[in-house]
């Protein structure tokens, strides 16, 4: 509980850095005038709008005022869309939980068999194939993937649908193309921390009780290599929902990236802001999550 | 969120060392550099790349931007209909994808290169500083490094091209600015442990100046890490490069990148396949290229931190 | 009249390494009978840990066996298939490892751990395997097994693991118990406790032990017969008390001086001059040669066999 409490409190100061860039990003090397209105614009509205953003304030007062208004989840409206901007996002985040999640389903069923197989036949054709198949998913870009994917299955063979959601079918391709990219990352990962689990003393302990080498490999050892590919998985939580922008993208799938992007190229500051603050708490949430796990998964780290 | 530092263990180098016998040293990394099949190949990938890049003008067979309404969407030269002229093809416009290929290797290259040198210089800095001095700096450095690490470098690069409107400049700017917290953290806990050894203890104790230390005692400990990191880091960045371009916020044209080339290609999946495959393919070998050199290297350099 | 229950001829175990084969068996024999204790002693690297772990298959890669037999109850231990040789681990043959430290599982509770063995050879439920493994730590001297069987390893001492260790190898009664080194990362007075505790275990359940050590204190304790070990070979066999009274090789005589004796005053804390041969390079003829007080032109040409000195004893020498 301590533990918690000392987490969520040390969550503050990153939340105020990250308040404070995209303040400073927003406000000082823009005209958040020019960026908030439409080109359209007149000379009275941008006059207006200037007076009533507090413009013509000192920049720490305008700051102060941004971050209040950011506390009580007031992020502005979308110009777009006309519509409060912390709203626009939180109803396209479930969409792109749905996704996330799917590519992480589709990571773990590829990335643990394989990394186990390549840790236990180190050095061996089927290693070889393994990890070379993995830095090839590391090194091709996640969008050409999903492209590559496109043209194979929706437009050569018609089996998958092009983008959208709705059925079970539109999650595939995109499930696949986000979860190929993480799995290449989480493969290496456990092969690394299998091969040094391996060759611990305890798992020579589980052998001489003549347990099945499977019970031995996956019992004895893999429990103990999730501990340190979990926590590293999680520094990756951004790694993911950046690859779920560009996913997004590549299948029109309507969630909170594609809902970004756009806003960014309508140059949507309200939208934008929203989106980055929802994300920064994701992935700061998901990383206190995944200390909980780790404690959950090493006991010889002490609950305080 | 748990801070993870490196192993802070590592070879001790002073510079005399790195500097005896320099060039036995060379011949040697070469022997074992030829040693490892797939460091070769990535040395050959990216010395390839990088005459391709410089040399571009020269071996295109034709102009990028030249179009050619008669030839549009003509298939590779092995494919039906393929047109001997283009080799790969050409794009909706007429023009020959594989000139464009091998100019868009420039824009691939100069920023990947440049971004890693500009965010290299900002982490080193920030680094020695939070490590070397510790105290306020030292917490409000480590605060920003988690504050960038919650937000996806891609989402920060978004923001900024928003505000500031892309080009290829802040295009380097800002991959620059987003990737610079790896060096930052590894510089920090490098230079902790560095520092607290006994013979910089010992300089430090008869009053030698920090610039001195840094330049003596800490930066030929952490160099070999930095250009690890580096070489990694600049697959990494050429891959942000072209999911921005291929975003429409990264390269614009009438530049030539291979992620804009990608964009161009999806619109045209349903009939030309090999609009959109072949820039892939060469992003795909650049980097796999960079990745295998830079494995080699971390190998060679860096023993300890050895993946298996 | 007691009979035998191990018997390992001629055992050959090499590592295939980057620079080279290593031999670091080379034609061990040696025999264990039932209730019985034999000490395998010599310096560290001549092979004893690997010559233990050749009997249960377990020896680690890139080592493998090359040559000889290891009969247990009349089969070949290197020639049954592994699913006979599965069953007989932590059953009929167990081991207790070197490294209390780290040889239990971090993640599992000590309960599991041992019971994990009592489900697996006799088919115990849950249930039983705790309560069985809550009985095994009471015997091995734990007090509060009962709460000890919900702990972790972690939250244990380097002796109390080592009683767990020994709990987990006793589990199934074994037959044979090989013991490597089960109390050099002890201090002196738990390495009394658990050496007790071994002895009267042999006693009570007519169990063949193979004690490893490099203490010689260790052997005078607990052994019955003594097979001293030089880089991968036997140099010596004899009864324990035979052996200490009437050593015969030079190593042996060199090692019985490195103990310190109560009786007398130790003038030289007899150290073996020179140091272990370098197993990439062993030198030609008696291995032992370069560091013998003895050694002759003989010695450095041709190797020496094992030969019977007196009843039940042999060694490994030209000379003596
Ligand atoms: N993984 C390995 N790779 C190469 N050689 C090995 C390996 N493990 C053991 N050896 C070789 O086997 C020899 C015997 O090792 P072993 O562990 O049996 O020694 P030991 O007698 O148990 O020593 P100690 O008293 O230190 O435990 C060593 O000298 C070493 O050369
Ligand atoms: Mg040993």
């Amino acid at each position: 509980m301590k533990f918690l409490i000392k987490n969520i409190l040390r969550i503050i100061p990153v939340l105020f850095i990250i308040s404070l860039i995209v303040f400073l990003l927003v406000r000082v090397t823009g005209d958040p005038v020019s960026l908030m209105l439409p080109e359209t614009a007149t000379d009275a509205e941008r006059a207006q709008l200037r007076e009533s953003l507090g413009l013509n304030d000192p920049l720490y007062i305008q700051y102060f005022t941004y971050l209040g208004d950011l506390i009580t989840g007031d992020f502005g409206e979308s110009f777009r869309y006309n519509q409060p901007a912390l709203g626009l996002v939180l109803e396209r985040l479930p969409a792109s939980f749905g996704l996330a999640f799917a590519s992480m389903l589709v990571a773990t069923l590829i990335s643990i068999p394989l990394g186990i197989l390549s840790a236990i036949k180190r050095n061996s054709f089927i290693d070889l194939f393994i990890t070379g198949g993995a830095v090839l998913g590391k090194a091709m870009p996640n969008f050409w993937l999903g492209i590559m994917l496109i043209l194979l299955f929706s437009v050569q063979l018609n089996i998958f649908p092009v983008s959208g959601t709705g059925s079970l079918m539109h999650f595939v391709l995109p499930a696949i193309t986000l979860g190929t990219a993480i799995a290449a990352e989480m493969t290496r990962l456990i092969r690394s921390s299998m091969l040094e689990i391996l060759g611990q003393e305890y798992i020579r302990t589980a052998r001489s009780k003549g347990l099945l080498e499977a019970v031995v490999v996956n019992k004895h050892g893999f429990r103990n290599a999730l501990i340190p590919v979990v926590t590293i998985m999680a520094l990756q939580t951004a790694t993911l929902i950046g690859g779920t922008l560009i996913t997004e993208t590549v299948f029109s799938w309507p969630g909170m990236g594609q809902l970004l992007i756009q806003a960014v190229n309508l140059r949507d500051m309200a939208v934008v802001q929203a989106a980055t603050f929802i994300i920064a708490l994701l992935v700061i949430i998901s990383n206190l999550l995944a200390d909980l796990a780790y404690r959950y998964l090493d006991p010889r780290i002490k609950y305080d | 969120m748990r801070m993870f530092s490196r192993i802070e263990v590592k070879k001790e180098l002073t510079l005399e060392e790195t500097k005896t016998d320099k060039k036995a040293y060379s011949l040697k990394w070469l022997k074992v550099l030829l040693n490892s099949k797939t460091g070769t190949l990535g040395l050959i990938i990216v010395v390839f790349m990088v005459l391709m890049a410089i040399l571009a003008n020269v071996i295109a067979p034709h102009d990028p931007a030249q179009t050619d309404v008669v030839n549009r969407l003509v298939p590779p030269v092995w494919a039906e209909g393929g047109n001997p002229d283009y080799i790969l093809g050409t794009d909706n416009l007429g023009r020959d994808i594989l000139s464009r290929i091998i100019v868009g290797s420039r824009v691939s290259l100069l920023v990947g290169i440049s971004a890693v040198f500009l965010a290299g210089a900002i982490g080193l800095v920030l680094g020695l500083i939070s490590g070397y001095y510790g105290g306020f700096f030292d917490r409000v450095i480590m605060r920003t490094v988690d504050a960038f690490l919650a937000i996806p470098n891609i989402l920060f690069m978004l923001i900024v091209l928003a505000v500031i409107g892309p080009s290829l400049m802040t295009l380097i700017f800002v991959l620059g600015a987003t990737t610079w917290v790896m060096y930052a953290r590894m510089v920090r806990g490098e230079t902790l442990s560095i520092k607290e050894r006994d013979y910089v203890r010992s300089a430090r104790a008869v009053g030698a100046k920090d610039i001195r230390i840094i330049s003596r005692y800490i930066l030929p400990n952490i160099i070999s890490s930095f250009i690890v990191i580096a070489t990694l880091n600049v697959a990494t960045t050429i891959i942000l490069e072209s999911s921005l371009s291929f975003l429409g916020l990264g390269i614009q044209p009438p530049d030539v990148s291979w992620g804009l080339m990608l964009s161009d290609g999806r619109e045209y999946l349903a009939t030309s396949w090999w609009v959109a495959t072949f820039p892939g393919v060469a992003i795909t070998i650049t980097v796999l290229g960079i990745i295998f050199l830079g494995d080699w290297l971390r190998d060679v350099l860096d023993p300890k931190t050895k993946t298996n | 009249m007691s009979t035998s229950l191990l018997q390992i001829d001629d055992l050959k175990v090499q590592f295939k390494t980057g620079e080279g084969v290593v031999p670091s068996v080379n034609g061990v024999t040696f025999s264990v009978n039932e209730g019985e204790t034999v000490a395998v002693v010599g310096e560290s690297g001549c092979g004893k840990s690997i010559t233990s772990l050749s009997i249960l298959g377990l020896v680690p890669s890139p080592g493998e066996i090359s040559g000889g037999t290891i009969k247990f109850g009349g089969k070949d231990l290197l020639k049954i298939k592994k699913r006979e040789l599965r069953k007989l681990r932590g059953n009929d043959i167990s081991m207790i490892f070197q490294e209390p430290m780290t040889s239990l599982n971090p993640v599992f509770s000590i309960g599991n751990q041992i019971g994990e063995v009592l489900r697996l050879h006799q088919k115990l439920d849950k249930k039983q395997a705790l309560n069985k493994a809550v009985e095994m730590l009471d015997l091995v001297g734990i007090p509060d097994a009962e709460k000890v069987v919900s702990r972790f390893p972690h939250q244990l001492s380097g002796g109390m693991r080592q009683r767990v260790m020994i709990a987990m190898a006793l589990a199934c009664n074994p037959k044979l118990l090989i013991a490597d080194e089960p109390t050099t990362a002890l201090d002196v007075t738990i390495q009394a406790q658990i050496l007790e505790l071994i002895k009267k275990l042999k006693t009570d359940f007519n169990t063949g032990v193979i004690m490893i050590t490099h203490d010689l204190g260790v052997v005078a304790e607990v052994a019955d017969r003594v097979v001293v070990m030089y880089a991968g070979e036997v140099v010596e066999e004899a009864p324990v008390n035979e052996l200490f009274a009437n050593p015969k090789h030079p190593y042996t005589k060199g090692l019985l001086s490195s103990i310190p004796n109560v009786d007398q005053v130790v003038e030289e804390l007899g150290t073996i001059e020179g140091s272990v041969p370098n197993p990439l390079n062993l030198p030609k003829g008696c291995k032992f040669n370069p560091r013998c007080p003895l050694a002759t032109e003989r010695c450095r040409k041709e190797s020496p066999v094992l030969e019977e000195v007196g009843p039940a004893h042999q060694k490994r020498c030209f000379n003596v």
